[in-house]
């Protein structure tokens, strides 16, 4: 089945409702469709489901975590392509070494600023 | 001399021409023979300095109860009286009056008594028929003056004796002299370790240090079995024995270390709500949810200013931590300092083009090189630009670099208006601010920087300063290793034996002189390393080129340690030869920290001596 709109599908995953509500705001006003999930499990599924042009995962979230949903669609052929951009607050974490070892595309950092934010992701999704 | 102690009955005091006379010296004397009794009362009143007043007793029990009412200055005691005998006599009298001296007064038979009870603690004592007055007199002071010093002594031997931390006094070569009860309970095994025992190790060394230095006082951290410890040792210059004073600091350690983990996480837990508000406010800002007036834009600007500074102050907060923790690992490599100090000028450019400020390099034409972290000593010229920036409302901020010997000499001057006398000692310190007006809007500093770019300059093993006029302005100079095979082994020296300090570990430096002494290429240092790994089964050694071959550095590796390891070093170099002709014979020497030397420098000193 054809959709009908060319917008960029992108799957976002925290389990902080006002986080999501805000990331959602920001990305529909720059044309995006965003999916959105609150845990790793519900995420995960959406993802396979869903195939978006892009997942965005937080490190630390509720039962599956931000890295076992990378490993998964980067282990599964169906979603292997798809980028995956690690959102975060650590500040300790090594975050170049996750994208290394892990595979995300890129990581972002908490707090951001919403103009660095949207220049990454129009980036991983092609994006004009 | 000391000045004079009171005693009753001392000389009449001579002051401003007029003589107060000294009140008389209280004697009970105990005894029963009422001619022996009247002797004593005329002799002494025969003595006109001082006088005597004098009270008698004919039994124990009168005397006792006369003790019980009033305190005299002395007793003066016969052993034989009716109701009791002997030293028995004395005894009682002690018992009754423990602080007041007592003088015993026997016939020519029972004077082994009166011995005995000098040794149980009687000041002297009198053989009757030999008195005359002014020997009595001259005793009486005697024992009183006598007694004093003994209370005064006991007293001050009261202090180690009751301290619950412990003391220990050792001569200069390590052996224990002294050592008090709460070091007896602490550590059982002082005694029959020895100088074998962590507390005794290295006292020799120490005192070296402190007789070298000129200083009273060393501080050191120790652990020993699972407490931490911190050890004070102080030496008055010429003295036989030093004195070491141990508290145990495990707790507190403790605390500091849920201290540091307590600022990460909460540094952590802090940024999430603040992304999502600072994100809320720029939808408004941005006019993602419908028009804003310039009222709005600019109170929210305010707003949105305010949360990048907590940002900024999250963020130091948990570099300052880390720092503090010991937990920043520096990613040193060769950076061209000139360069970098351009690039941080260049990025101040716009601000200072704002402001109306001079903005000057002064670098020596081509490369500066340092030994440091790239990332790190850009933080530190921009912390300290910044800074100059944030309070400087006219004129000029100037940075320089330029090499001098083994240190490149950097500063960032300002004209700003300066830090008063008093306050410049509190500079580095963490949440300082002078009431130095800063700008308002952009220009909100966390309080933290200069904390963070001293600590990053020492890091870096290098110092820094700051000279600073009122109205003139204020430079801060530091320095940082110039690039060399030299100081590449010398920082990393210093970063192993700093570590060995602070775990209480041994760490050892071996250094080969390879042939006729040039820096080993980096195939021969890989070659090392590698049989370091897989033949020593060590790991987090450093290798590294020294001036006359390499250098080897072992961290957690005694004497013992070093020697297997030496040898197989020496089989890798041999191998190596044969496998890469021509053949590199090669001496190597070795010092261990903190057995041979303590500082890299000495380490180093050591293993080049002829």
């Amino acid at each position: 089945m054809e959709t009908k709109s060319i917008k960029k599908r992108v799957l976002f995953v925290d389990d902080e409702p006002d986080q999501v509500l805000l990331i959602q705001t920001r990305l529909e006003h720059h044309g995006f469709e965003v999916l959105t999930a609150t845990d790793g499990e519900s995420g995960l599924q959406m993802a396979l489901e869903q195939k978006p042009d892009l997942v965005i995962v937080d490190l630390l979230i509720p039962r599956l975590d931000g890295l076992e949903i990378c490993r998964r669609l980067k282990q599964n052929p169906v979603t292997e392509k798809i980028p995956v951009a690690l959102f975060t607050a650590s500040a300790t974490r090594d975050l170049d070494e996750l994208c290394r070892t892990v595979g995300f595309a890129a990581y972002l950092r908490k707090p951001y600023d919403a103009a660095d934010l949207v220049g990454i992701i129009k980036k991983l999704t092609n994006t004009p | 001399m000391g000045p004079e102690p009171h005693v009753p009955g001392g000389q009449a005091e001579a002051r401003h021409g007029v003589t107060i006379p000294r009140p008389p010296i209280r004697v009970l004397l105990i005894e029963d023979d009422p001619g022996d009794a009247d002797l004593v009362k005329i002799v002494l009143a025969e003595v006109s300095t001082p006088k005597f007043q004098l009270t008698w007793a004919d039994r124990l029990k009168v005397g006792l109860e006369s003790l019980a009412k009033e305190t005299p200055d002395l007793v003066l005691c016969d052993l034989s009286l009716p109701d009791s005998h002997g030293i028995e006599t004395f005894l009682r009298v002690h018992a009754q009056a423990p602080k007041v001296p007592i003088v015993l007064m026997t016939g020519f038979d029972d004077e082994t008594f009166a011995l005995e009870a000098v040794r149980s603690g009687a000041q002297d004592y009198l053989v009757k028929g030999s008195v005359d007055g002014k020997l009595l007199a001259r005793v009486i002071r005697y024992a009183i003056e006598r007694k004093r010093a003994e209370e005064e002594l006991s007293r001050l031997a009261s202090f180690p004796e009751l301290n619950p931390n412990p003391i220990l006094e050792v001569e200069l070569a390590g052996r224990l002299t002294y050592h008090n009860p709460a070091a007896r309970t602490q550590f059982p095994d002082l005694e029959t370790l020895g100088t074998k025992h962590p507390l005794l190790a290295d006292v020799p060394a120490i005192v070296d240090r402190l007789q070298k230095s000129h200083r009273v006082s060393y501080l050191r951290e120790l652990k020993v079995g699972t407490r931490v410890y911190e050890q004070q040792f102080y030496y008055v210059q010429g003295d036989r024995v030093v004195r070491t004073y141990i508290q145990d600091v495990t707790e507190r350690k403790q605390i500091e270390q849920m201290k540091d983990d307590f600022v990460g996480t909460v540094s952590h837990e802090l940024r999430t709500p603040l992304s999502i508000t600072r994100e809320g406010i720029s939808q408004v800002l941005d006019g993602l949810l419908g028009p804003v007036t310039e009222r709005q834009t600019k109170i929210l600007q305010v707003s949105r200013n305010q949360m990048d500074r907590l940002a900024r102050i999250i963020n130091s907060l948990l570099d300052i931590s880390k720092i503090e923790a010991g937990r920043v690992g520096l990613q040193r490599a060769k950076v061209d300092l000139a360069a970098l100090v351009r690039q941080v000028a260049a990025g101040f450019e716009p601000r200072a083009a704002e402001k109306g400020l001079a903005l000057t390099v002064t670098v020596p034409d081509g490369p500066v090189e340092v030994y440091g972290d790239a990332d790190k000593l850009i933080q530190i010229f921009t912390n300290l630009v910044g800074n100059a920036m944030r309070f400087t409302a006219k004129g000029s901020i100037a940075l320089s670099a330029a090499p001098d010997g083994r240190w490149v000499q950097c500063a960032v001057a300002d004209t700003g208006p300066g830090i008063a006398p008093e306050h410049l000692s509190k500079v580095f310190n963490r949440f300082q601010q002078f009431g130095r007006p800063a700008a308002a809007g952009k220009e909100l500093g966390t309080g933290l920087g200069l904390a963070i770019t001293k600590g990053l300059v020492e890091l870096h093993h290098g110092t820094i300063r700051l000279e600073s006029q009122v109205d003139k302005g204020t430079t801060f100079r530091f320095t940082l290793p110039a690039y060399s095979v030299e100081t590449v082994l010398e920082v990393h020296l210093k970063d192993a034996a700093q570590k060995a300090a602070t775990d209480n570990t041994r760490m050892t430096l071996l250094l080969l002189r390879v042939g006729d002494g040039a820096p080993a290429e980096p195939a021969v240092l890989e070659a090392v390393n590698g049989a370091l790994r897989s033949r020593a089964g060590r790991t987090g050694d450093v290798v590294v080129p020294a001036p006359e071959g390499l250098a080897v550095i072992l961290t957690e590796c005694d004497r013992e340690g070093a020697a297997k390891v030496t040898a197989r070093v020496e089989q890798a170099m041999v191998e190596y030869g044969t496998s890469h002709p021509p053949a590199r014979p090669c001496v190597i020497r070795g010092a261990t920290c903190p057995d041979d030397a303590r500082t890299a420098d000495e380490l180093l000193a050591k293993v080049r001596v002829p």
